[in-house]
């Protein structure tokens, strides 16, 4: 737990220590407030809730997120510093997860500081606050869904630029698999249990479900086990190119 | 190598296929295991429901129809009934196998299909080719009882627990709920003696009719009121007779519903007209009251008082060919007059009411009054005398004052009720409530009437009736919602989407409230202008009546500067208002684009600068 603590710290403090976090940062609280102001119509619309403002987080996060998680195993590869990384003391598993988590708390902070929306609709009408905690909390899991996936891609190639485009696609269709776009694709070859089943992976789906103001187990473990399962993945993918 | 490959890329393939089925298995395991976190839980089963559940002696079933396949482009739809699936499940699942419940997926041309329509769903055409989709809910019980709601519509949600526990509720108690009606208006069909024709019912009456077991029950001779009876109707209540008051007195003290329509001016009352003094008719007494029982309940009404308000008032058209004007008294109640959150006028639209009385609770009542129809705070009250002299309308607004008060002009009484008649004794006499009771009170009985809401047209001896106000609506949702049981009548719709912005709301009424007082001046100084005119004019000879003097020029022309400068003042207080709105819009903007990152770069200047100072020093 101590070596995972102290990776931790390490991949967090680095993330800061280069301009690039503070330009991340800055453009998603900007496209945040532009778009629920702009796009979402927020204060036109008179109503205090904050959907025009999580409505668009997935497709922020679509963008955002791969730009993150892109260079967090890429980058060692590319530099070689994998190597080094692998030689210290500490389990692929440990690497995988303190890794994952210092990424993931880097986009809670940046989720964090958009606070003054939430202030604002408080102070412009009385909004459920409880719908608004489970929709940061649905959005928080699923940044952290979308960086599992990422965290995996980045490993398994060398390229950047190669794994911001492959993690946004595969992002992509899992944003949309509940979407008709999708489904009927599959409807071609599967029957409607199947097609059901692919709909309930999708993220956009179960994220809506929190962010209605209900905390479903099934939301929960639906999150948890996509970020578990891409991890699980990720330490595999690792481990197969260690010899590349 | 190779084999390494091999054995990873089985162990991804294996991982994927375990991820979708820990999904699937867990949406089957853990249904219904969630936190409702929102504010009045929303999606939680609330006691009512789960006390109607838990009161089932006979087994009750229910058939679900969700078009699966024909729903398949509708994620929006589907998604809904995926909730309604899980709300049935759990009501299920708490009714201790005393509800059954079927899930069917009517396909087009099945049998399924003839089932849904025969157990009273309403198919949704579909397509070119003659498919129908059917969303809806039916259900059964031992005595061949049925009971339907023909679409579940996604709009009504917030009512949806309610919608479906009264069907329940109706199917467990299984007979038509019995309506005692008491009136003194020709409410009911019967001999008109004026016209020596037989007349119709109201179309609230013929309503009515159709879902409950109706039955007249005659108020001089009212001694007591059959126990078969749920809900007792009164409309304008006249002289009751002690006999009469008593036996609604312990109607109401057994749990019975009681719904009470008095009136300060009943314009539908037929007056014997006497031809020694024609004007009588004008003059009577046309009010209503229950003075006794409004004490013992605590309720303050008034029958020489009727309600005036500005934002509702509705246009009427005095004369032919005369532009219609606006009647304070005549009034037709929209938006938020209309309680939201309660079942009976939630999704209302129009409500119209004539010459309306109001309610107010005393304060030391221990009931509790719940607004249904309620005026704006720009309404007043007038004296029920003035309001029969009325020759224009347009008298009503001289000297008009709002109070600012909102008056109820219906609502709903809760709580434990007291006997009227605390000296009566006897075996089978109740001198308070055991239960908590419901009363709806309305100040109003025109509201019943045709003309305030209903146009009926023959249509080759077909009846076609055509509403234009929802006033029959609120009557039967009124006695449908009486009919339940306590418990039902406890599950309120819980609606979710009116959360205005109360800031924004408060620069409006404050601009309102300026402009009023602006228009309230004008007015002033109209009457002033009138009351200088008609002085001047006064003092004129004979022959130059007809000619405005000088004097009269000049107080005229003074108005018109007066009155300019009062419109431009009025223009300047709503573009003042909406500049106002604008930029709090345009900070709130600001501050959410630009502040946050704004600091967040600031903050990354300092900490580089800051480095640098440590990495100099070193």
């Amino acid at each position: 737990m101590n070596t995972i603590l102290t990776l931790f710290k390490r991949e967090l403090g680095s993330y800061f220590a280069t301009p690039v976090a503070y330009v991340f940062i800055v453009i998603f609280l900007a496209l945040a407030g532009a778009f629920t102001f702009y796009l979402g119509g927020f204060y036109e619309r008179g109503q205090a809730d904050l959907q025009p403002f999580f409505n668009f987080h997935p497709w922020l996060y679509l963008f955002l997120v791969p730009a993150v998680s892109m260079r967090m195993w890429a980058e060692e590869r590319k530099s070689g510093t994998i190597e080094l990384l692998l030689t210290l003391p500490v389990t692929m598993w440990q690497a995988v997860f303190a890794k994952f988590l210092a990424a993931w708390a880097f986009i809670g902070i940046a989720l964090l500081l958009t606070f003054p929306v939430w202030i604002t609709v408080d102070y412009l009408g009385s909004p459920d606050n409880g719908v608004i905690f489970a929709s940061y909390l649905g959005s928080f899991l699923m940044a952290g869904a979308f960086l599992a996936v990422g965290s995996c891609i980045s490993a398994a190639t060398r390229n950047q630029v190669v794994a911001f485009i492959l993690t946004a696609a595969v992002c992509f269709l899992f944003l949309l698999a509940g979407t008709p776009l999708v489904l009927d694709f599959f409807r071609a070859f599967f029957p409607q249990g199947v097609i059901d089943a692919i709909a309930g992976l999708s993220f956009l789906s179960h994220f809506t479900s929190i962010s209605k103001g209900v905390i479903d187990l099934r939301d929960m473990i639906y999150f948890l086990a996509t970020i578990g399962v891409w991890l699980y993945a990720n330490a595999v993918v690792i481990d197969l190119k260690k010899a590349d | 190598m190779n084999n390494r490959r091999l054995l990873t890329g089985s162990a991804l393939a294996i991982l994927a296929v375990l991820f979708v089925a820990v999904v699937l298995l867990s949406n089957a395991i853990f249904r219904g295991a969630r936190l409702d976190l929102t504010t009045n839980h929303l999606y939680t089963l609330s006691e009512g429901t789960k006390k109607i559940l838990g009161e089932i002696d006979e087994p009750v079933h229910l058939y679900y129809f969700f078009s699966d396949k024909g729903t398949q482009n509708n994620q929006g739809l589907r998604t809904y009934a995926t909730r309604v699936r899980e709300m049935l499940d759990e009501m299920a699942a708490r009714a201790g196998g005393k509800l059954k419940l079927d899930v069917i997926d009517p396909l087009p041309y099945s049998e399924d299909e003839d089932r849904a329509t025969t157990l009273g769903l309403q198919a949704i055409p579909v397509g070119q080719g003659g498919e129908n989709l059917f969303f809806g809910l039916a259900g059964t019980n031992s005595t061949n009882g049925k009971a339907a709601i023909p679409i579940l519509d996604p709009a009504k949600e917030e009512f949806l627990e309610y919608d479906v526990a009264k069907l329940i509720h109706g199917l467990a108690i299984s007979k038509k709920p019995v309506v005692g009606i008491v009136s003194s208006l020709p409410i009911s069909a019967g001999f008109d003696p004026s016209t020596r024709q037989m007349r119709d019912p109201w179309a609230v009456q013929q309503q009515l009719d159709q879902l409950f077991d109706v039955r007249q029950l005659s108020a001089p001779s009212l001694k007591t009121i059959d126990p078969d009876i749920s809900v007792l109707v009164l409309v304008h209540p006249k002289d009751l007779t002690d006999d009469a008051l008593y036996a609604i007195d312990q109607f109401v003290l057994r749990g019975g519903h009681l719904a009470v329509f008095v009136d300060p001016i009943a314009e539908s009352e037929q007056v014997q007209s006497d031809p020694s003094n024609p004007a009588a008719a004008a003059m009577a007494n046309k009010s209503s009251d229950l003075p006794k029982l409004f004490k013992a309940w605590g309720v303050l009404y008034d029958p020489n008082k009727v309600v005036l308000d500005r934002t509702y008032a509705l246009q009427i058209s005095t004369a032919q060919g005369a532009p219609p004007i606006r009647h304070v008294g005549i009034l037709g109640f929209t938006g938020a007059s209309l309680n939201p959150d309660d079942v009976t006028t939630a999704k209302l639209q129009t409500i119209n009411t004539s010459s309306a009385g109001f309610f107010q609770l005393d304060k030391d009542s221990p009931l509790k009054l719940v607004p249904l129809i309620q005026t704006s705070k720009d309404a007043t009250t007038v004296a029920t005398e003035r309001f029969k002299m009325l020759s224009d309308p347009k008298q009503l607004l001289n000297g008009y004052e709002p109070t600012g008060q909102l008056y109820i002009v219906a609502g709903r009484l809760q709580g434990k009720f007291k006997s009227a008649f605390p000296e009566k004794t006897g075996k089978d006499h109740l001198a308070e409530s055991k239960d908590d009771g419901q009363i709806v009170l309305v100040a109003d009985t025109d509201m019943l009437t045709d003309r305030l809401w209903v146009q009926i047209q023959n249509f080759f001896g077909q009846k076609l009736t055509n509403a234009f106000a929802n006033n029959g609506d609120f009557f039967i949702n009124t006695v449908d919602n009486l009919t339940g049981s306590s418990e039902l009548i406890s599950i309120r719709g819980r609606a979710t989407s009116q959360r205005p912005f109360t800031t924004v709301e408060r620069i409006k009424r404050t601009a309102d409230e300026r402009f009023r007082t602006k228009e309230t001046q004008l007015q002033q100084e109209l009457n002033e202008t009138e009351r200088k005119l008609t002085e001047l004019q006064s003092g004129k000879s004979k022959d130059q009546a007809m000619i405005l003097s000088p004097e009269q020029q000049g107080e005229l022309l003074k108005f018109q500067n007066r009155k300019l400068e009062i419109r431009k003042e009025l223009r300047g207080v709503r573009r003042q208002m909406d500049a106002d709105i604008e930029s709090l819009g345009t900070r709130l903007k600001m501050i959410n684009i630009f502040l946050m990152p704004l600091l967040v770069i600031l903050l990354a200047l300092g900490f580089a600068w800051w480095k640098r100072q440590q990495r100099a020093a070193n």
